[in-house]
Formats: C-alpha cells, structure tokens, sequence
C-alpha cells in the first residue's frame, strides 16, 4: 500500500483510465494500481508518458473507495485506495482504447467532457 | 523456491516416483512435464499450486494467499504422498470422481463452471472500473452516503493536506484510532477550501487534530444538494487546438507568440512553432559579458545559408525536413520546439497581425495572403463572445452549417445565438463563439474595437476570410485588421485624440531645445511634429510638458501680429494655407485639413507666412496698407488704444481711431463661427431636409450633428439653412457667392474669406446676438427711409474717386444733425476735417445740418433724392467723395456699437453681392467709407479686386435709389428732403399701390388702397409700406429687384423672404422688401 502514495509532491502524474496520482516514477516501478492489467506501463517510461498525465486538476484522498460518494461519483469506487485526481486532461493512447473495447468497457475520458 | 527445490532433487535422485506421481496427474499436468527441466522454475511452479489450489478449494478466489502460504505444507505433503501409497490412492480416486463428474456435464454446466473458474480469477486483476455502466444521475449523494465538511487552509496548502491526511489513514490503518473520514478532495479552481467526506463531524476533527494549516472554526456541513457542485470542476478547459496561438512564458522566447502545430495524448506538452531568435552574429567576450542578460537576439527566421557563425555553423545539420542546431530544430525558417504546457499561455493571446503574419509569410513572402487567410482562422477561434453584437452579421466557419449567414439574435455567457438562414430558412441557432466569424461587406463602414488602430472608423475596401482592409478615415491610409476586431460603425470618429493630459495638436516640449506639436494620436503614443519639421514617436511620458501658445503673438511677413487661430498662406513655396496652430519662438506650426501629409500639419518661420485672415475679425492688412497709401497714417490695427489716444488728437488721429476701432471692437467678436452650435437643415445635397446642430465649421463647410442619428456630416456651409429654436427658418448660413476663392495675393482683403462673411453678418445670428444687436436695431428703426437713402447712394463712387476728408465729413455733418450719438463722435473730427479742409468746411457744414438744407442748395435736378441727391450733387460738382450723406442719418454710423464700425473696416461687408450684405450697405454705406480709410483708397490699393466687388454693389444700390415699381403698397409721407406734403398732406398717411412708375419724371401712379381716383405723385412723397411677416413681397432694390416672394419672417432689419421659383431663404433688408399688391401667384 506504501507504493500507492505519492512520496513527492513533483512530478506528479494521473491514470488517464483510472485517475490515479502517482509520481512519475512509481508509475514506472509499479505501473497503476488499478489498471496496470490493461495499461501495462510497468517498467515502461514512454508507456508511462502515454498512459499518465501531468496536467489535473483536484486530488481526492480516497480512504474507503467502496463506501465513500466521491468515489462513487467519480467512478473509482472499485479502485485502490490512494490519491486520485479529479479530473485529468488527455485521452488514452489508441491501444488501450481498443483493448477496453475489446473488453466491452466503456471508455469514459477524465477530462470532464463525458457527460450523462 | 523450497518446491522447486525438492523438485529438482527429486528429478535427480528418484526418477521414477516422480514420473510416476506426474503419471497420475490430470492430461494438462503432462504438458507442462513434458518441458520440465529447462523451464524456469517458476513457471514450473505456478500451473501446479493453480490447480492444486482449484481442486482443493474450488475456485475459493480469496484464499489464494493463503494457498500461497501452504507452500511449505506442500512440500511435506508431497513427501507425505511418496511415503504413504493409500493417501495418494484416495486422492486419486477422488480426482477421477471429480472427473467424471465434469464429463457429465452439459454445456451450459461447463461453460459456467469455468467461468466460475477462471473468469473469477481474471475478474481479481483486472480493471474494475466502467465495468458497470450506472449513469451519473444514479449517483446522486443521498442520505445514506457519507456527509461533506468543508474547511479553510491556507492556500495552497491544500495538496500537502490531502496528501498527509492520506498518509495518516495508511499510518493508521491497524492502529487504535484509525480514521474514520472516508475521502478528502480539494479543487485547484477554489483555493484555500478542502472537503472532507465523513458521517459525522467528529470523525473530521478528529482526522485532521494537530494537521497544520488548517483553520479549525472554519468547519461546515455542505449540504447535499451542493456537493455535486463542490466536486464538479467547473474550471474552464484550456482548449488547445491544433493551430492555435500560445504564447511563451519564460525564457529567451518570453511573450513570443507561439503556433501549436502538435499536442501530445496527455496533453502537458505540446509542439510549437516559433520565429527563432538565434544569435546569429558572433559576439566577443567582453561584449557578452556586458550584455549577459540583457540582449536578446530580433525575431528571425532561420536561414542556414545565413548563418555566419562559425561556431554554429559547425554543429549544424540536416535530417528530413529539419534542421538541426545544436538541441533546436528549424523547419521551413521557423523553430519547433516541444514544450509544457504550464510554459505557455494559452489565454487571451490575441495575437496581433503583425505576428500573425510573421507566421504566415511563409519564409520568403510567399503567398501571403492566401496562407494569412488560413492561418487567421484559429486566432479568430479565440474571439470572446463579447466580441459579438447583436444585429452583427456572422458567417459560420465550422462545423455543419459552414458558409451559412446570418445576424446574432442575443449573447449569453459563452454562446452566441444566430439567426441563421439556412436555404432560404431562417432559424435561431446557438453556436460557440469561434465557429463564427463577423462577416463584412466591402464598402461598409466599420470601427475598429480592438488592436493598434482601436477606435479608427474606416471604409472597408478588400475583405478576405477574417482579415479586413479599410481604409482609413483619419488617415486615409489602408489599414488591415482582423474582422473580429471591427463593427459597423455609422459615426466617423478620428481616433483617440487624447492621452492623459495631451490632446491632439498640443504644443509639447520634448527637451530642452526641442518642442513640438501633436499630429498622430496613437493607441499609447504620440506622433510629434518637433520644430525641425521631423516626426517622432513619443510616449506619453517622454513629454516635459505641455506649452501655452495661446497669447503668443508673432508678426507675419507683412509685419501683421498672427496668433494662433488665424488663417495664413504661405509665402513661398506651395503657398499652402492654414490655421495656425502655435507659434514657436520664429517658427509656426500651420494645419489645414486640405493637406494629407503629417495629418495636415506643418511647420514654417513666421516670416515665411502672410496673414489672410485673422481669428477675431481683425482688420489685417486693410490696416496695413492704409498705413503704407494714406496720408493719415496711423492706421494701426491695434486702433483700439490709437483710438482713445488719438481722440483729443489731430485728424489723422481720429482717422487712425476710427480704424482702430473696427479693429478694437473686431478684436471683441471672438474667433468663434456663430453658426457653431446652431441648429440648421440641410438644404441641398443627399441630406437635404435632416437637421442638425453645427460642430464645427471651417472656412466653408460645415460639420453638422443630424438630429436622426447622431451621425455627423460635413455639409459646404451654403447648403445650411438656419433654424431658431422652434424650428422655423432664419436664414441660409452662408451664400454661396460668398465663397469667392482666396486670391493668392497677400493683399487680398479679408472678405474673400467667407469666415469674415460668417463673423460680418452673413448668419441672422449675428444680427440678434450679442452687443452689436441693439444698435443695429435701433439703426433700423428710426431712421430707416435714411438707410434706405444710402442704399441708393452714388457716393460709392464718389467715395472712390474721392479723398477721404469729404467723406469723412460728410457723414459727420448730417449724422450730427440727427442723431446724437454720432454727434459726439463726429463732432471731434469734424472741427479737425473743418481745419483741413479749410473754405469747404462752411460749405459742409451747411449742407450737414439738414438734408433739406442740402438739398435745397445742391439739389438741381429732379433726378436726384432729396437726401442723398443733395450729396450726391454735391459730388457731382465738387467731385467729391460724398458717400458719408447718405449713410451719415444712419444709425449705424451714429451708433458706437463695435459691429458698425467693425463692419465698415472689413470690406468683406462691401463685397459681399448678398441680400445679408446689402443690408449691411444699404444703411451704412457711407458709414465705411468715412470711417475706414481703407475705403477712401481703394482705387489706389490693391484692393482694387474688391474694386469689382464694390462695383457690384453698387450696381444693386443704383436700382435701389429707383425704388418704384408697380404692384408694390407704398404710403404717402412728406417730402424728407424740402418737408413739403403732397397734396398739402391730404393723403398723408394713406396707403396706396403703385400701378406705374414713371421714370424720367420721377412720378408714380397710385392707386389708393381705400380707393378713390389714381394719383400722379412725386417718388419723394411716397415711401415703401413695410411688410409684414408672411405678406407676399416684391424687392425693389438689390439684385432680386423685381422679383416676388413671400416673407418668411422678420430679424431686426433683416427679412427672410422666400422668393418666387428660387430654393431657399434670402435674407434681405427690410429696406428692398415692399408689400406686394400684384395679383401673380407667389409660392
């Protein structure tokens, strides 16, 4: 759980799938918590590059993920607990759009345009 | 590991148990035997644990770690199995029952019972996010989800809270008091606020005891129904558009306006394009340390042939379409860089033109218009709402209904609503401001909101896309702006004509030695014409102060005083005109509006200049040459002073006085146009009938405020036709013959400069207005017949002919009789005319008492007036300039009013071939001539033009003397001359229509309006009747003689008649207008 919370406050970067705030480097030791089976930036710095970005806005402390509304509200109630962003700018790389595709996921971008 | 270990041991030192047990196993087991040895251990290792662990636990997916910590049971188990043969024969009975019973299942069994198996297992690791697809509405906060607290930190402390309180809950987990809060979130957009998600407040405070930066009273419950709000960012979205404009933050590039032409997925960096700054020229040492820090190399595009520096040229080289210089890459000239977003600023850029077209030259100036056009689109994407007007014209540029028009019905917070027509239908649509682009047509006139040139107005010429060329009205140059920086506007405004204290044409100093005037406001700087005729761009703060040129008097080139506001030509060269705008120690600043250059203004020695017409109506060069052609000298301008002092003084004293005076009293009039703030209509031209108040006039035109749209318009000043404050006319403002053309003489008098029309008389204005009124109306009233008299008066010619001291002293004489005021004024001069003219005076004198006198001694023929015939048959004899007779009865003469002694020492009065002008002469023609030396001269002088004028004048004062025509109502008085009566003043009184004038006996046939026979009488016995407002008239004298008309109304001495057939108003005395009795059709 030690490796979820961000150990500097630079360099700071966010899942673009799950919101996750990390630093750059965790990322790359431990690629995200959540959605490492799908985004694979494990050991990976141009993956990480892809997968995360350094431009969000807002962070949420997520310490009951299952219970919490926030969570709830911003979808990571399934998620790890840990910092999360509360909105993030970028799309996911083109891959792993297809991969949840595949997976008969619903891609919804952090970036606050989806909107239902 | 220990497994893999026994394993391999077991492999080397009992084969054939182990074949054996891997015989037992399930099919799958064998494959994974088969390549056993130069697998990795692991591998090896897992399949097995993985099926032990579904056999045994049935697909239990939670107790995998536990499965994992039997490992070391698992390997005693092993050995338990290899020591006991029955254990493991049970075992294997088991699996094969376990077998058969997975045989007997049907499809549907066997598809969930691996699903069960496996996808369960897949279910573990992978991502469980938008697994269920729950709208955001469901997802309301209700009462059973936890409450939000929100609290006050310091700004900017908000992460490091979050951040340690994240900790904490981690530090705590397992402790005794671990943390009851559930989440905490804070916005970047709402600084010094964190939210704190928990069920009760206690929980809260207890989360955040000894947390720093938190201000602990601050403490609230958000109610349910704004925690969405709370959460919901509603920070607007940095929208980086491919194309768009950023500008850098820092570095060497700070405020360099950047093109993005890449954005990364992740959209913190992106790739942009700028104009490098390369230091191209080598620099030495000492040179760079002086400069460190402060030189930053111009803007240039990259040129690798350019580059003469060895240093680089050496690192320098190409791949692809790049090159490369040392980490910077250049393509096409420019620079590519990737940078962070956070580096740049990518709001409000408006980026102007000119850098716009830095980006759009395209290396070479290639084809810059068409790749301007292109580029513009997205800078006309950052356009604000506000940019938008309601009733502007747009032209959608994106999406769907591209290339549609239509007007913009209402803006509201960041969308636009157009009224789009859309195939011929017309509908209401809601767009974001940066699909749309303001369209504009050529020859429309627009303002310019925005840029360098905000505030110009402007006629526009070429529209492409969204770049717009107008052409200025202030400058009359083509200026090229962006459509979004420009309405439509109707008004012409001339741009800023002010920065704090400095107004467009100040006197400014700039230094010490150096001062200059104001020609170009700029949006935050001046353009300043200095003194050495250059033009300088100055800012505000470079100006030491501004400079008073007001009372600045210099002399001109005649020796005239000039001041600033007074109308000059220049000497030599291209004899320019202008206004002068200052006076400069010898030099002086000159505009006129005629002239483009400099915005029409220029700088000249005050030598280099003649005075044509000075702003107050001082007499110039009138003055001037009656000094240099008169016996009497004296005549100074400055006559005001000369007058009181030359009183008491000989005659040329007085003379020099009575020049003065006009020029003491012209002084008074003040330099401002009385049509200014008038208001008139337009009588002509594509305005004709609009309304409007005067702003400004010029020599001859008029800007005119219309009353319908605040437009302002610049009408010729004749075209004006002045109202009184309910509407109804008084009077065109100007005629049009006035206008004569300056002559380039510098001896050209002031009339031909219609201002002196303006100031003279021509407005009705004038005659109501100010000091001069009275006298000139109760000019009128009394002796009127008298001013009739010298309408007709030949002394215009003898004035010409004549020396001066006749006419000086014929007014005085007659004047004196009448009316007192002239008396004292005359009575000085004429003791001194006596002395001069020494045996004559007797003569004059007598003939001054009374006109009847006069004419009984003088009067010979019948032809003659009695009043005026007297004198004028006195110059007929004597050859005797008798003009002042005539004029002498009248008040003007007598009246010490400023206007009648202004008036004679302008000749414009005398030129003027108008009715305005007629009246002024017809009661003071004499009045000039005695009183203004100028006059006595001017066969002499060069006013000899006016000589022309004169003449004219008198054309229209010799029909005058005949007054009779037919069909005019006349009424029977006595004789002024001999005081006889008609008839024995039987019809005195009486009022009569002319039916026939006889001319060679100077009789008329009247028919008495209350009837009876008609009457043969002497012209001496009849006077006109005057006319009333709105009577039907006939003008008997002046050039209109003969004419019909209508009287519109009556100013003064001034009717305002409407003639038969003729457009507009004519302002004629009261004197040439009689009562018409003809029966023709007027209107």
């Amino acid at each position: 759980m030690a490796n979820v919370l961000p150990h500097d406050k630079k360099q700071l970067r966010a899942c673009l799938l799950c919101s996750l705030v990390k630093n750059a480097s965790q990322f790359r030791e431990s690629g995200c918590e959540n959605c490492e089976d799908i985004m694979r930036m494990q050991g990976s710095v141009e993956r990480v590059a892809e997968c995360t970005s350094a431009n969000f806005d807002g962070v949420i402390a997520m310490m009951r993920p299952d219970e919490s509304w926030v969570g709830k509200w911003q979808r990571i109630d399934k998620f790890t607990r840990g910092i999360y962003a509360v909105r993030v700018s970028g799309r996911i790389p083109d891959d792993v759009e297809d991969e949840l595709d595949r997976r008969g996921i619903t891609y919804r971008p952090r970036d606050g345009s989806a909107r239902d | 590991m220990a497994r893999r270990k026994t394993d391999d041991e077991g492999d080397i030192e009992e084969p054939e148990e182990d074949d054996e047990r891997y015989d037992d196993e399930e099919d799958e087991e064998e494959d994974d035997n088969e390549d056993d040895n130069p697998r990795p251990s692991k591998r090896r290792f897992n399949p097995f644990i993985d099926e032990m662990a579904e056999v045994d636990d049935d697909d239990e997916e939670e107790e995998d770690d536990e499965e994992y910590g039997k490992e070391d049971g698992f390997i005693e188990e092993d050995h338990d199995e290899s020591a006991t043969g029955t254990a493991a024969h049970n075992r294997h009975l088991d699996l094969d029952r376990r077998r058969r019973e997975v045989e007997d299942m049907d499809d549907e069994q066997m598809a969930d019972f691996y699903d069960k198996k496996y996808g369960g297992r897949n279910r573990v690791q992978s991502f469980k996010g938008g697994a269920e697809d729950v709208p955001q509405q469901l997802l309301l906060p209700s009462v059973n989800d936890p409450n939000l607290w929100m609290i006050k930190c310091k700004p900017g402390k908000e992460r490091d809270i979050i951040f340690s309180l994240m900790k904490r809950f981690f530090d705590r987990q397992y402790s005794d008091s671990p943390l009851e809060i559930y989440s905490v979130f804070a916005r970047e957009s709402l600084k010094g606020y964190i939210y704190i998600e928990a069920r009760r407040q206690a929980h809260v405070q207890q989360a955040l005891l000894n947390l720093p930066n938190i201000y602990f009273s601050t403490l609230m419950l958000v109610p349910i129904k704004e925690m969405i709000d709370s959460i919901n960012v509603s920070k607007k979205q940095l929208d980086i558009v491919q194309g768009g404009w950023a500008r850098v933050r820092r570095g060497k590039y700070a405020g360099d306006l950047a093109q993005i032409i890449d954005i990364a997925d992740s959209q913190d960096v992106v790739r942009v394009r700028l104009v490098p700054r390369l230091e191209l020229e080598d620099r030495d040492d000492y040179d760079k340390k002086r400069k460190k820090g402060t030189y930053r190399p111009p803007q240039k595009l990259f040129n690798p042939e350019r580059l003469n520096n060895k240093a680089l040229t050496s690192s320098l080289q190409k791949k692809g379409g790049y090159w490369h210089l040392g980490s910077d890459t250049f393509k096409d000239g420019y620079l590519e860089k990737d940078m962070k977003v956070t580096g740049l600023t990518l709001e409000d850029i408006n980026p102007t033109l000119d850098e716009v077209t830095k980006f759009a030259s395209g290396g070479e100036d290639g084809e810059r218009g068409l790749d301007l056009s292109t580029l513009t689109n997205s800078s006309v994407a950052n356009s604000l709402p506000a940019q938008f007007q309601i009733g502007d014209t747009v032209e959608v540029t994106e999406g769907d209904l591209l290339h549609t028009y239509g007007t913009v019905d209402s803006v509201e917070g960041g969308s636009v609503t157009v009224n789009l027509n859309v195939e011929g239908f017309k509908r209401l649509v809601k767009l974001p401001p940066r699909q749309l682009r303001k369209k504009f047509t050529e020859g429309d006139h627009v303002k310019v909101i925005n840029g360098r040139y905000k505030d110009e107005t402007g006629l526009i010429v070429s529209v492409k896309e969204s770049v717009v060329t107008m052409l200025s009205d202030l400058s009359l140059k083509e200026v090229t702006v962006f459509a979004k920086d420009l309405r439509e506007a109707a008004e012409v405004t001339l741009g800023q004509t002010m920065i704090g204290n400095y107004e467009l044409h100040d006197l400014v100093q700039l230094d010490f030695y150096t001062v200059g005037v104001i020609i170009k406001v700029d949006r935050d700087s001046f353009r300043v014409l200095d003194q050495n005729g250059e033009i300088r761009t100055i800012q505000p703060h470079q100006i030491t102060n501004k400079r008073d040129s007001k009372r600045a008097v210099a002399t001109d080139a005649n020796g005239n005083s000039i001041q600033a506001g007074d109308t000059v030509v220049e000497k030599d060269g291209e004899r320019r005109s202008g206004t002068i705008l200052h006076l400069y120690r010898q030099l002086v600043y000159l505009h006129s509006r005629e002239y483009v250059q400099n915005f029409g203004v220029w700088v000249t020695r005050t030598r280099n200049v003649a005075s044509i017409a000075a702003k107050g109506g001082r007499a110039v060069n009138t003055a001037i040459d009656t000094t240099k052609q008169q016996p009497y000298g004296n005549g100074s301008m400055r006559g005001g002073f000369n007058d009181r002092g030359g009183r008491g003084g000989g005659r040329g004293g007085e003379r020099g006085g009575r020049g003065g005076r006009g020029g003491f009293f012209g002084h008074g009039r003040g330099g401002r146009d009385n049509l200014i703030s008038q208001t008139v209509r337009i009588a002509k031209g594509p305005h004709k009938g609009y309304m409007g108040i005067v702003k400004d006039t010029t020599d001859a035109m008029a800007r005119v405020e219309l009353h319908t749209n605040c437009k302002i318009i610049t009408v010729e000043k004749s075209k004006l036709v002045i109202l009184d404050s309910h509407g109804g006319t008084i009077g065109p403002a100007a005629e049009p013959d006035a206008f004569a053309s300056p002559s380039p003489s510098p001896y050209n008098p002031p009339p031909s400069t219609p201002k002196r029309f303006g100031d003279g008389g021509m407005t009705p204005m004038h005659y109501s207005s100010g000091s001069r009124t009275p006298a000139w109306n109760s000019g009128a009233r009394t002796p009127n017949p008298y001013s009739m008299d010298g309408n007709k008066t030949p002394a215009w010619n003898a004035g010409a002919r004549t020396p001066n001291p006749y006419a000086m002293e014929a007014p005085r004489t007659p004047a004196g009789a009448k009316t007192p005021a002239w008396d004292s004024g005359s009575k000085t001069p004429r003791r001194s005319g006596g002395g001069a003219d020494g045996g004559e005076d007797d003569h004059w004198n007598a003939g001054a008492r009374t006109p009847a006198a006069d004419s009984r001694v003088w009067g010979k023929g019948g032809e003659d007036w009695p009043t005026p015939s007297a004198w004028r048959s006195n110059s007929d004899r004597n050859k005797v300039s008798t003009p002042g007779p005539n004029t002498a009865p009248t008040p003007y003469e007598a009246a010490p009013t400023p206007g009648a002694h202004m008036i004679p020492m302008t000749p414009a009065a005398l030129t003027a071939p108008t009715p305005a002008a007629h009246m002024i002469s017809a009661p003071t023609p004499g009045n000039y001539l005695p009183t203004t030396p100028a006059a006595g001269q001017m066969p002499q002088t060069p006013f000899m033009p006016t000589g022309g004028d004169y003449n004219q004048a008198e054309d229209s004062q010799s029909t005058g003397e005949e007054w009779p025509i037919p069909d005019i109502e006349v009424s029977f008085i006595k004789d002024r001359a001999s005081g006889s009566e008609f008839d024995g003043g039987a019809h005195d009184g009486q009022k009569a229509s002319i039916v026939h004038v006889d001319r060679s006996k100077r009789v008329c046939k009247v028919r008495p309006v209350s009837g009876g026979n008609e009457l043969e009488v002497g012209w001496e016995y009849l006077d006109i009747v005057k006319p009333g407002k709105k009577d039907n008239v006939k003008i008997v004298s002046g050039e209109y003689r003969g004419q019909i008309g209508h009287l519109i109304g009556v100013d003064g001495v001034d009717g305002i008649v409407k003639l038969r057939g003729g457009s507009g108003f004519k302002i004629m005395g009261m004197t040439s207008v009689a009562k018409y009795t003809g029966s023709e059709a007027v209107a």
